[in-house]
């Protein structure tokens, strides 16, 4: 089945749509605008759907920074704001990063086949490569910034190459 | 591999897990000069500005949450219950940065691919498969910066992105849990401040003073400390404010032990220790473990977005490391620094030699990713030195790696000098002393 927002998309997808409109040559520029606009139409649906989170995540912001009371009318009027709940979330982040996360890759070859050797080799060389990028890109870091998100409810990490990784030394 | 930030990423609503995506857009604000670096040419195609409004992480600088702004909804106690009312600012999406800027959807869409007989001579004729294939598409305003397949960019056919929630409930946003402590967090704040009122008025008391004084009328009276208002003759003196009640104490006692409990971290594994007690470093080390059940589940949501992610990672350097490198290695497990030279295309297989690569040209190797979080493992250092020490004292574990354990700092060294020492008594390889194999057991 097609998929129906990837439809509007991509006109290759609509074959059968494509052929009857044929005799109508789309230009490039409407066709990226026709992309442009299912883009912008996909982030309106994920942005409204996702908007009452925002809220929630900026409560949770004040409250985990001691930001808790509202303007006081009355200056004169206590307004203590002792944190349980940093402490609590810091030491969970804490905890949790105390070990150091790792991966070890093995490579996906036959074994006991005439490669394998040479295979579990490259692997290692993988697995030396990963451990220096994990010190050279300070991964670490990234891990607790995404722990520190996941308390809100969710923590997303991309791998991408960048500049950076055109770095021969890493 | 890095972090993005949640409230920048647009999953599909409709979307319970990363398997039933269908697509998702990274919001970004770019600067031209970043624009044109990522997209070569793009800062001539497209106009500078804020096109869309798209939502950012709360931040110190967040118009939103600055001290003169208004807050979570706790206002002043009765009778002073003048509530500022909660409105946004005008401001605060506003954007105040001078350079010129745009704002960059990169979306991430999902499609599928058929592939039948002709195409994989391995299926029989008649049939086929459907195999997924996304699709990055990078606009801004109304110019497509980017339309590309994903295995047209890089080695693997999906999006760059990996999440994780502290528990997965099947839902794409898991449970909050700033949310779940919030409450009692509310009430904390709210019955101190009702305390040290009380005690204000306890230490500094409202003067209940004579008509003939020549204090001037007030409208109405506030609770406020220190003040004095018009009483009567029988009245005059200073007015004794409520006895603070017992169960405040209790209650507020309740409520952080109810935060523990929600959170998952008790006192104990904080460092604090009972009053009174008297425990054993091991038995506080095994009590502290036995509690980080929770964090040991949450450890192990992260091993899953870590092997995703180095999945994605080890397809990445597999494919791009082309030129010939010289790598420094600043492995941990080796302890010293050291360089592996890498030719050019070194992560490419040799045509023929592995099971799933049939073609003649080379093509960038798969890994099997194991990611290790400590999911397995005792989570308190503690416990883990405690653990490695009973393997030694069992013969199970060598000394070079119970330094390791231990994190001694030179620890290769030492373990070379002790094994040396060891060699020359003749007692390498001799099962460690008595005391030890007793704290073993």
């Amino acid at each position: 089945m097609t998929n129906p927002q990837w439809s509007a998309v991509d006109p290759s997808a609509q074959a059968g749509v494509r052929a009857t409109n044929q005799a109508v040559p789309i230009s490039d520029e409407v066709r990226n605008m026709e992309i442009a606009q299912t883009v912008r139409q996909l982030f309106y649906r994920a942005r409204d759907a996702r908007r009452p989170l925002i809220a929630q995540w900026k409560k949770n912001y004040r409250v985990l920074n001691n930001r808790m009371w509202t303007s006081r009318a009355e200056p004169w009027m206590p307004a203590p704001e002792i944190s349980d709940i940093w402490p609590l979330i810091a030491s969970l982040v804490a905890w949790m990063t105390d070990q150091r996360p790792g991966c070890e890759v093995s490579a996906s070859a036959p074994p006991f086949s005439e490669f394998a050797d040479y295979y579990q080799n490259i692997a290692d060389q993988m697995n030396s490569i990963l451990d220096a990028q994990y010190s050279e890109n300070e991964e670490d870091a990234e891990i607790e910034k995404i722990l520190w998100d996941v308390k809100d409810s969710v923590g997303a990490m991309a791998c991408r190459w960048t500049g950076r990784c055109e770095d021969e030394s890493c | 591999m890095s972090r993005v930030d949640p409230a920048t990423l647009y999953p599909d609503p409709n979307a319970r897990s990363m398997a039933q995506c269908n697509y998702i857009v990274e919001a970004k604000i770019m600067s031209m000069n970043d624009l044109d670096r990522a997209f070569p040419g793009a800062a001539g195609k497209v106009q500078p500005g804020m096109s869309e409004s798209i939502d950012e992480s709360p931040h110190r600088l967040d118009q939103t949450v600055l001290p003169g702004q208004p807050r979570v909804n706790m206002g002043p106690l009765a009778p002073n219950t003048q509530f500022t009312t909660w409105q946004q600012s005008p401001r605060a999406n506003v954007f105040t940065s001078e350079d010129p800027v745009v704002v960059v959807l990169e979306a991430w869409i999902r499609t599928h691919r058929i592939i039948d007989h002709n195409e994989d001579p391995t299926l029989q004729p008649g049939n086929a498969r459907v195999v997924d294939r996304w699709k990055c598409v990078v606009v801004v305003n109304n110019t497509v910066l980017m339309d590309k397949y994903a295995d047209e960019i890089y080695a693997f056919p999906t999006h760059p992105y990996s999440k994780m929630v502290l528990f997965d409930t099947g839902e794409w946003y898991g449970p909050c849990m700033v949310e779940f402590l919030t409450s009692p967090q509310e009430s904390i704040n709210r019955m101190l401040q009702s305390i040290e009122h009380n005690l204000l008025l306890l230490g500094n008391p409202i003067l209940l003073e004579q008509p003939k004084a020549n204090i001037g009328g007030r409208p109405s009276m506030s609770n406020r400390p220190g003040q004095r208002v018009l009483g009567n003759k029988q009245t005059t003196g200073f007015m004794d404010p409520p006895v603070i009640h017992p169960d405040f104490m209790r209650l507020i006692e309740y409520y952080e032990g109810k935060m523990e409990v929600i959170a998952g971290m008790y006192a104990i594994m904080r460092g604090a220790q009972q009053s009174g007690s008297r425990q054993s470093t091991d038995v506080v080390s095994t009590i502290q473990d036995s509690a980080f059940i929770r964090v040991r589940a949450t450890l192990r949501n992260l091993e899953r977005l870590l092997r995703d992610a180095a999945n994605k990672k080890c397809a990445i350097i597999s494919e791009f490391y082309t030129e010939p490198r010289l790598v420094h290695v600043l492995g941990a497990k080796e302890g010293n620094p050291i360089a592996m030279a890498l030719r050019a295309n070194h992560f490419y297989n040799l045509p023929g030699t592995m099971d799933h690569s049939s073609a003649d040209a080379p093509v960038p190797m798969r890994f099997k990713v194991r990611a290790d979080a400590g999911s397995d493992h005792p989570t308190s250092r503690q416990s883990r030195q405690a653990q490695m020490e009973r393997l030694f004292a069992l013969g199970a574990v060598d000394i070079p790696a119970l330094l390791q354990a231990e994190s001694i700092p030179g620890w290769k060294d030492i373990a070379g000098r002790v094994m040396e020492q060891q060699a020359v008594a003749g007692t390498l390889g001799q099962p460690p002393g008595a005391r030890q194999r007793t704290r073993a057991q």
